[in-house]
């Protein structure tokens, strides 16, 4: 286990991407220089301690010792988070979850959906430093809520496609409309994926078996370190496995969806 | 202040104890571990158990309600894989022991039993597995059998977690103590239920869990108090403390020792600020030592 670091950091800048998506650059002291892709961050929301529980956001961006984060207001702990300024204290525990090492395959699959488009930054950076082939379709509902759009097309994907359900931004429809195409064009052996559960039974039943499927998982977690054992995912032998330490990013295949 | 104790022939360096279930089984945050008076593990049965489905933990204004399910690799994995990583423990290591009847809690001790072991808890109140635990806690003949035939088969001292509700909590706690109990704890989490409206079914996958945090503390006080004087056997505080002052309650109250369990999944690191606000307070009202606190309060309940 790497080492887990409990600060107190300031919110050094806030980005409003829609009325209830919104992110958050924290300058910390130890944890974004210890944070590797597809670890995450556990936040505590409320001092007063009526919400017991911290909330688990994955990590989007990393810059020298700022981390950034994003989320979507689901409920009080987001909503509480969401009203939070620049220059306002948050308590995080981090970097929590198991690093991804880079994938030796050249040519990877990268699939976002929604909010799921969150941790694939991170990845799509770190894989892209390590000379891959990155092909990424990113969806979301509509042009505010495809994230990161303008941070993506800075980077140097091989193929970049968006697709908007209402079709505001890039193409029509959604990411998995685009599977059958860019699977034909290219033979992939490995995908990376992260959105709503839905996306991700449909990604794992519309790509070939022997592609390995790494996806972002979400469950509800105690304390995101590995001792309470509550954020349990079924895999397909019957047994469970613990999301905050073999995850958040798992090999789908193993896992019952 | 002098926080340190010894109580049935065990040492603990302070009234701290790392609830079971809240800090796995001692492989991880060695350091904070050894701050403490001592960690009580995972509950171990004897065959291991997969746990129950997710969702398993719920949140609400006041507390938590979990549904784990007692997921454990069983004895002899725990005694194999990974008691050889708890020898450098620098503190008091207490095991849980489960089981649905008294035989099998009886095979988990003999599989398991090692010289670095400090202490036995035998959780007799899980609320959120179908069978054992809480069944076999509520029978007082059954409870003073169990206490019995562990202080049979070993020379450690035996804290009984008992269950406290939907049976008599004077007769389990005199039962434990005819038994020959050493400690008890009071109390573990108490039965919930969560409803998810849309799915109009229960929330949590293991269908009922076990309702824990600050709200639990005000049960627990009460129990103790209304126990104190019912049994000679020291009585380890349990349920919702938060900061050092609830722990002064607690010993105000008649526990000699806590139990931290909820607060260790909101921040892992805060039983080291816990110790170290107690001895703080302790310079301010110059206490010289924490024995000067127990059961300082008269009350009659």
């Amino acid at each position: 286990m790497s080492k887990i670091f409990w600060e107190k950091v300031k919110i050094k800048d806030k980005i409003n991407f829609s009325e209830n998506i919104i992110g958050f650059w924290l300058a910390t002291e130890n944890i974004a220089k210890n944070s590797r892709v597809g670890q995450f961050i556990h936040i505590k929301i409320d001092e007063t301690a009526n919400l017991i529980l911290r909330r688990p956001f994955s990590i989007t961006d990393v810059e020298n010792d700022d981390i950034l984060f994003i989320f979507r207001i689901v409920g009080r702990g987001t909503f509480l988070l969401s009203r939070l300024n620049k220059d306002d204290e948050l308590d995080i525990l981090g970097p929590l979850g198991k690093p991804i090492g880079i994938p030796e395959e050249k040519d990877i699959l990268i699939l976002g959906g929604g909010l799921g488009i969150a941790p694939l930054y991170f990845l799509s950076k770190t894989f892209l430093e390590s000379k891959k082939n990155l092909f990424a379709i990113f969806g979301a509902k509509n042009n505010k809520e495809l994230i990161l759009k303008e941070k993506f097309e800075k980077l140097n994907f091989s193929r970049l496609i968006f697709y908007t359900e209402d079709g505001s931004y890039g193409m029509k429809g959604k990411v998995t409309d685009e599977i059958p195409q860019i699977t034909k064009d290219k033979e992939f052996k490995i995908v990376y994926c992260a959105g709503p559960i839905e996306m991700l039974r449909k990604i794992k039943l519309m790509l070939k078996e022997n592609i390995k499927i790494y996806g972002f998982l979400e469950e509800r977690m105690g304390c995101g370190v590995g001792l309470c054992s509550a954020c349990a995912i079924p895999k397909n032998d019957g047994t469970y496995l613990h999301l905050c330490e073999e995850g958040p990013c798992l090999l789908l295949n193993e896992i019952l969806l | 202040m002098n926080l340190a104790q010894r109580i049935k022939n065990i040492n603990f360096q302070n009234p701290i104890l790392l609830a079971s279930g809240t800090y796995g089984f001692g492989l991880k945050f060695k350091e904070i571990i050894n701050l403490t008076g001592g960690i009580i593990t995972k509950t171990i049965t004897f065959n291991p158990i997969k746990g129950n489905p997710p969702p398993r933990i719920y949140e609400f204004e006041g507390g938590i309600i979990n549904s784990i399910g007692l997921e454990n690799p069983g004895a002899v994995y725990f005694k194999n894989k990974i008691l050889p990583f708890l020898k450098n423990l620098d503190t008091n290591l207490i095991v849980s022991v489960g089981g649905t009847s008294i035989e099998e809690i009886i095979n988990v001790i003999k599989v398991i039993e090692d010289n670095i072991i400090s202490a036995y808890e035998i959780n007799l109140s899980c609320p959120n597995v179908k069978e054992g635990g809480i069944i076999l806690g509520k029978n007082p003949m059954v409870v003073e059998n169990i206490c019995k035939e562990v202080k049979r088969i070993t020379k450690k001292p035996v804290i009984a977690k008992i269950p406290t509700l939907f049976c008599n909590p004077i007769e389990i706690v005199q039962a434990a103590e005819k038994g020959g109990a050493d400690f008890i704890t009071i109390t573990n989490t108490i039965p919930g239920l969560v409803i998810d409206i849309e799915g109009q079914k229960p929330f949590l996958g293991g269908i009922t869990g076990g309702i824990s945090g600050p709200f639990l503390k005000y049960y627990s006080l009460y129990l103790i108090a209304k126990i104190r004087k019912i049994i000679k056997i020291p009585i380890i505080g349990c349920g919702g403390i938060r900061d050092y002052k609830d722990v002064l309650e607690y010993l105000l109250c008649g526990a000699m020792l806590v139990e931290i369990g909820t607060l260790n999944l909101a921040n892992p690191f805060m039983v080291g600020e816990i110790i170290k606000d107690l001895k703080r307070w302790g310079r301010l009202k110059e206490i010289k030592d924490i024995k000067e606190i127990i059961k300082r309060m008269e009350i009659e309940i």
